[in-house]
């Protein structure tokens, strides 16, 4: 924490200053399906999703992908991932890896990758 | 459109999947005759559009003869250097299976040059790399990253398959550009790859019946 001496007197800093876009990186969400005849939790699928990534691409690998899992839809098995742009490829091919969650087949299937969350979430309506 | 190789000859799978990740099937089996007149009949009658693909059980050109006409495809299972040589010194052999392997990689600029001068595909199945346990699956990867290394410099046509044998390993065709990415191409030639291999392997098959029917006419 940044110390600030204002009047003689130290503040703490309140918040961090935001990184401009430039360098915070570029980013894409990518909405996949898996098609299978159970419906899945989150947290099913997101420990599964991060073992199968972590063993195909390691720690370091998850990490220069900058992977998050932001949702997921137990109505169609429909969730969405965030990576940056330049694993995007990578990530895709990460998620055709998966063959089961919690010892059920599923198939994967990527639906679409797009910039913002708004288009990927009216695309998961339809 | 897109094309899809399968190890699996239920129909009623297959017409569902193909209505859901809009791709065509390519079935892949050791048929004998009859069984293969059998499959042409039943997908006349479903009115699909699926494909049939012979695969040879050893490298014996009698075999190869016997199939080449009446299957639209032959393929060769890659599993030795002898057979590789085979397949693609060979004409009517249509795709090169499991061209390498988590062991050796049996794969040289050789083997490329004779399957770019006869136009044998070389087949990459998705399948492979999912039923491959802890190490062998980066010993794998490793060996077709080589092996893709060479396709690409010697210009070899190259497809990319689920290669599923049953419906569990089945995947959207259009997402295997992503692992060709994966493998190392560009996104570009990965798109190309994918989108015009039913193109190519039509136009190839095409070109197979012009050069059968110039030989019958010559004798």
């Amino acid at each position: 924490m940044k110390l600030l001496k204002v009047n003689n007197v130290k503040q703490s800093k309140k918040s961090l200053k935001p990184i401009p876009p430039t360098l915070r990186g570029k980013k894409r969400y990518v909405l996949f399906q898996l098609v299978a005849e159970k419906q899945f939790s989150e947290l099913e699928v997101k420990k599964e999703l991060f073992a199968k990534f972590k063993q195909l691409f390691g720690d370091f690998g998850i990490a220069k992908q900058k992977l998050w899992f932001i949702s997921f839809n137990s109505q169609g098995n429909f969730g969405i991932l965030r990576c940056s742009l330049e694993e995007t490829e990578n990530v895709k091919a990460g998620l055709l890896f998966l063959q089961s969650v919690n010892e059920v087949q599923v198939i994967p299937r990527i639906v679409s990758v797009s910039g913002s969350l708004k288009k990927l979430k009216g695309k998961r309506v339809n | 459109m897109y094309v899809d190789l399968v190890f699996f000859n239920d129909l009623n799978v297959l017409q569902e999947f193909s209505r859901k990740f809009n791709q065509n099937f390519i079935i892949c089996k050791t048929f004998t005759l009859a069984e293969l007149k059998k499959l042409k009949e039943e997908i006349k009658t479903a009115k699909l559009p699926f494909l049939i693909c012979h695969l040879l059980s050893k490298t014996d050109n009698k075999e190869l003869k016997a199939f080449s006409q009446k299957a639209d495809f032959i393929a060769v299972n890659g599993s030795s250097l002898k057979a590789k040589e085979f397949a693609v010194s060979n004409k009517k052999v249509s795709f090169l299976l499991h061209a390498t392997s988590a062991g050796k990689p049996e794969f040289d600029t050789a083997l490329c040059t004779l399957a770019r001068q006869n136009n044998v595909f070389i087949a990459i199945l998705f399948s492979d790399f999912l039923n491959q346990k802890n190490f062998n699956n980066s010993l794998l990867l490793k060996n077709y990253l080589f092996a893709l290394k060479l396709c690409k410099k010697k210009k070899v046509p190259v497809a990319f398959f689920s290669g599923a044998s049953k419906p569990e390993e089945l995947r959207q065709v259009k997402d295997l550009a992503s692992f060709a990415v994966m493998l190392g191409y560009f996104r570009e030639e990965a798109l190309k790859i994918v989108r015009s291999t039913e193109k190519n392997l039509l136009e190839r098959s095409k070109n197979k019946e012009i050069e059968i029917s110039e030989i019958v006419e010559g004798e």
